[in-house]
């Protein structure tokens, strides 16, 4: 057999995936698991080995299944994980990973040994992901590594996340990481170091050399404004694998333009160390076996200096393998050794099957492995390699698509010919940084020489990448694919390997594979609705409504949003739940007021998706999320002010403006009270969406003539103390009311004696803080509700 | 072994026992491990490798190589292709090399031929062991050529040539067949003086010219009247082993004997 490892990789896999979809309990999982390994024994010992190796192949299944269910078991009821702490305590544990750096922050990861708080102490053991800030202009003062013991002072963060019918991915990502819980801690002078990590042990020594690096990166490329320049934070990236303190415009950028995968360091980044130290190795005299095993030894040291994400871990256990045959003359088939570090991987963490990272290093991999020699055939020999090139960005390409699009709905062409370009420079950029690391022990001076040029060349890539960005069809975004089409398309990709045996089989299969692709790539399905349908999404403070009109008209009602921070809603909350939905256009964008809790998640929309008409009343004159907003909206859409008065029919819905008037008096920043407040009617059911007027506002509306009561009610203000008068509430006479609003905001939302008011109208209420994602859905006679919690 | 282990107690004898029963376990397991983890094939015939002594080349590729031709002449070691008893040949009559016997393990053809090829130009330095328990196999119960050699010598390399390939294909068979027959290596007394072009690239009239004056030997009088058996890969015309013989013979060995592996 020629990788028998491919068939053990494969049944570990689906044991993990149906284990994770299964809630069988470990016993039986291990009592089966038991029973096929002794019919295994069996079958050897009659000597049928076919069947022996079949009940292993089952055995494995079963083994990955008892795994990942005891792993879960030990996650879920993990004591950390289910502690719930209001306050600040004191957690006391060891480093088990470098501190992580990023622009404004430093992340600690430590293994927590016990927990001291309310004056009792408590043995409780877990990983615990601790958040401590800096200032962005200087550099972290921390100075720990890896098995250094220390004590934090900090607060657990809730860990639920944004509820919106779906599981968090923050959580998910968490568990793939094995972090039990997240803390924050205010300031670095709250971590104390008890005892230094010994000092010979190996992780140590490789953390250690981990932080010196990255002070002479720093040391070499600083900016007036931070202690790292982009350029700087770009090379950590690129040698150490450190990717949060990289500027997050570039990032952005270079996700756009497809050639972010070049900074996840894989197979390309250990390929070019292992040229680079036998070259050096070759022109020393040494020979050539004694140089395989040195290389082995150095990309070990490697893997743990980047401290391993799942690509690293893949490229460098298949190179140590590579060369580990090599050593003992044996052949080395790619399947089986990539098959091997899949086993490693998922038997170390077998969470690590449904990380992103995990995911796209396989797919890319494998899909290089079994379709590049296929397809190089068909391409003539050019100079400078410009066909390998080519199907290898290619072949890549297909095997990650799919992933691509249903974890960061992208779909990205332009690496087929920016890789080009990056490829080389990249090389030259991390060739530059490994003679840079040496050299900046010794001179100075040269190193200075050698960074300026290095910084060239990266603001060279950063460029290229700028350039791509801006050609929209070979790189944009798309709703989720469905999951047929995901499995469509790999079965009949997989199936173009089949050897031909039916005349024009290769021909339907790749017309087949064809029809898959193009679903993928461009996502045909309308969204369509029955029923009037309003989803307060759960952005936590602030606030999202989307609006699905019978039919396929979309409209999106405010985007949420944190004021200032780092955390993107729109990115990252609001477009996914309607990427989600398979929405791909929004008919009709409406901005309330522009205050952040309601306009920053915008920003993304506009971005991210079609947009129809852009609705808003009152505009302040200087305001930066919102003139970033209204350039990055395209020149296409049209855009209405609205005021009192205006209506409009969107099928049997209509759609009325209530508020404000236009002769209001106009100040140059936006107040609550500017808001624009719009009433929906379909037949007998009305939605009163009011923004976050407050009671002038409400004055004026119970002043206007017109219908206003409605069966639903928008909460106005979240639910604050200045809004939800009685007499506007008399008037609407809400049976429902939402509230959309963020658990333990700073305001105090929402105020009791409005809950009090509430309920004494008789109006059911439902908050996005408790409940999650509120949907609210009518087909003109009947409301319907549902919640995410 | 059984002679040694007689003078041990029962009680230690027991624990050499677990101890080599516990590492046969241990090997059988790794050559296991090694089956799963590198799955490989015979580099002429693409069979899976499955004993655990096999590299590179199979067990069946190497048995089917015809080892034993019993024509061949008494002193230059020439097959010939009559089925005759051995004599010897008319050049050899008429003219004596300079060494005494010289024995070839095949014809440099087949799978002989292609192993030695895998063997010398794509870097399968491991089969060079696997060459001399071959010609071992072959040859190694002729008493002609083993009888009294004092010292086993590798046809040498120029340093230039070994860097680039790596290794000396002469030089490693030489050291495999003075471990399994217990005679002594010298390999640092003949040498390569000149870096000429490699005889495989010459014509026969071409080769003899080629060698001559090329090797050299350091430290002759440790091999003074003593008996060396000269060890190469390949013998064609004989021009490399006659200049070699000869130049020992000028530094005082008493009788120079040949062994290669295979014979054009």
């Amino acid at each position: 057999m020629l990788f028998p490892f491919l068939f053990l990789a494969l049944s570990l896999a689906s044991g993990i995936l149906l284990s994770s979809f299964l809630s069988f309990s470990l016993l039986t999982w291990i009592l089966s698991l038991v029973t096929s390994l002794a019919c295994a024994w069996l079958f050897f010992i009659i000597r049928k080995e076919r069947h022996s190796f079949l009940v292993i192949l089952l055995s494995t299944f079963l083994f990955g299944a008892s795994l990942y269910s005891l792993s879960n078991r030990n996650f879920e009821e993990n004591s950390l994980q289910r502690l719930k702490l209001s306050n600040y305590a004191d957690f006391y544990g060891t480093l088990y990973k470098s501190p992580s750096r990023g622009l404004d922050r430093d992340v600690l990861f430590i293994k927590v040994k016990k927990v001291f708080y309310e004056n009792k102490e408590e043995k409780i053991r877990g990983n615990l992901r601790i958040t401590v800030p800096h200032s962005s202009e200087s550099s972290s003062s921390l100075n720990l590594f890896i098995h250094d013991k220390i004590k934090v002072s900090a607060r657990l963060l809730s860990s639920r996340g944004f509820r919106n019918f779906k599981a968090s991915s923050m959580n998910a990502y968490l568990k793939s990481q094995n972090i039990h819980n997240r803390a924050f801690s205010k300031s670095a002078l709250l971590v104390e170091r008890l005892e230094s990590g010994k000092k010979y042990s190996p992780l140590h020594l490789v953390s250690v050399i981990r932080q010196k690096l990255q002070q002479k990166i720093e040391n070499y490329f600083s900016s007036e404004t931070s202690a790292l320049s982009s350029q700087g934070a770009v090379l950590e990236a690129l040698l150490l694998g450190e990717r949060s303190r990289m500027d997050p415009s570039i990032t952005q950028s270079l996700q756009k333009a497809g050639i972010y995968h070049l900074f996840a360091i894989s197979g390309a980044h250990i390929a070019i160390i292992s040229f680079f130290l036998f070259s050096l190795l070759k022109l020393s005299r040494v020979p050539t076996r004694l140089s395989y095993l040195f290389v082995i030894f150095f990309l070990v040291f490697y893997a743990f200096l980047v401290e391993g994400r799942p690509s690293v871990m893949r490229a460098t256990i298949m190179a140590v393998a590579f060369l580990l045959g090599k050593l003992i003359w044996r052949n080395v088939n790619l399947i089986n050794t990539i098959s091997i570090s899949a086993v490693i991987l998922l038997v170390f963490n077998p969470f690590s099957l449904f990380n992103v990272g995990f995911q796209l290093t396989f797919a890319a991999t494998f899909s290089i492995i079994l379709f590049f020699p296929r397809i190089i055939k068909y391409f003539p020999r050019l100079p400078f390699r410009i066909s390998e090139i080519l199907v290898l960005s290619l072949t890549a390409q297909l095997g990650v698509l799919p992933f691509i699009a249903s974890s960061f709905n992208r779909v990205t062409f332009s690496s087929l010919i920016l890789n080009y370009v990056a490829l080389p420079l990249v090389g030259l950029i991390m060739a530059g940084g490994y003679i840079f690391f040496p050299l900046s022990f010794a001179s100075s001076f040269l190193s200075q020489f050698l960074a300026k040029g290095m910084e060239s060349f990266i603001n060279l890539l950063i460029s290229c990448s700028h350039l791509f960005e801006k050609v929209s069809f070979i790189s944009y975004r798309i709703p989720t694919p469905h999951l047929l089409t995901i499995i469509g398309y790999f079965l009949f990709l997989l199936l173009l390997l089949l050897p031909s045996k039916i005349r024009r089989q290769k021909l339907v299969f790749i017309f087949l594979f064809l029809v898959f692709f193009t679903v993928l790539i461009s996502y045909p399905f309308p969204s369509f609705s029955k029923n009037l349908k309003l989803t307060f999404i759960d952005v936590g403070q602030g606030e999202s409504i989307l609006v699905e009109f019978p039919g396929r008209k979309k409209m999106l009602i405010d985007g949420g949003g944190h004021p200032g921070g780092t955390f993107d809603i729109g990115e990252h909350v609001v477009s996914p739940f309607l990427w989600e939905k398979g929405i791909k256009k929004i008919d009709y964008l409406v901005l309330t007021h522009a205050h952040p809790d309601h306009l920053n998640g915008l920003l993304a929309v506009a971005r991210n998706f079609k947009i129809g008409e852009y609705w808003e009343a009152f505009s302040p004159l200087e305001s930066d999320p919102y003139t970033e907003f209204t350039r990055s909206l395209s020149s296409s859409v049209s855009r209405k002010r609205l005021f009192r008065g205006y209506s409009h029919h969107e099928r049997k819905v209509r759609i009325e403006v209530l508020h404000p008037d236009k002769g209001e008096p106009y100040v140059y920043t936006i107040s609550n009270d500017h808001s624009l407040v719009l009433r929906l009617s379909y037949n007998q059911i009305s939605f009163l969406l009011s923004g976050d007027i407050g009671m002038d506002a409400e004055k004026k509306i119970l002043e206007s003539p017109g219908q206003i009561k409605s069966q639903v009610l928008k909460s106005p203000h979240h639910g604050s103390l200045s809004s939800s008068t009685e007499a506007f509430l008399l008037r609407i006479s809400p049976e429902i009311v939402v509230i959309s609003l963020g658990a333990g905001n700073r305001y105090g939302f929402p105020d009791q004696e409005i809950l009090g008011r509430y309920k004494k109208i008789g109006a059911k209420v439902f908050r996005t803080d408790v409940h999650g994602a509120v949907e609210v859905s009518s087909d003109g006679r009947t409301i319907f509700i549902r919640t995410a919690q | 072994m059984d002679s040694s282990l007689h003078r041990l107690s029962k009680n230690r004898r027991g624990r050499i026992f677990l101890i080599s029963s516990l590492s046969e376990k241990i090997y059988s397991y790794s050559k296991l491990a090694e089956l799963i983890f590198f799955p490989s094939f015979c580099e002429l015939c693409s069979s899976l490798l499955e004993f655990p002594q096999e590299r590179v080349i199979c067990h069946a590729c190497w048995k089917s190589i015809r080892a034993s031709y019993p024509s061949y002449c008494l002193c230059c070691g020439r097959f010939f292709e009559a089925l005759e008893e051995p004599h010897h040949c008319q050049v050899c009559l008429e003219k004596r090399p300079p060494f005494s016997h010289h024995r070839s393990c095949g014809k440099y053809k087949g799978k002989l031929k292609d192993i030695i090829l895998l063997y010398k130009y794509r870097h399968f330095q491991v089969l060079g062991k696997d060459l001399a328990n071959f010609a071992y196999r072959a040859l190694g119960q002729e008493e002609e050529i083993w009888w009294k050699v004092d010292a086993i010598i590798p046809v040498p390399l120029h340093p230039k040539r070994k860097k680039k390939r790596g290794f000396n294909q002469a030089q490693v068979i030489a050291k495999e067949l003075a471990r399994i027959k217990g005679i002594e290596l010298r390999d640092q007394m003949l040498l390569k003086i000149k870096n000429v072009p490699p005889q495989t690239s010459l014509r026969v009239e071409e080769r003899a010219e080629n060698v001559s004056g090329a090797f050299g030997v350091a430290e002759g009088d440790k091999i003074k009247r003593k008996v060396v058996l000269l060890v190469d890969d390949v013998y064609t015309t004989g021009s490399t082993i006659r200049e070699c013989s000869s130049v020992l013979r000028k530094a005082g060995v008493k009788e120079v004997k040949a062994l290669t592996v295979a014979q054009a």
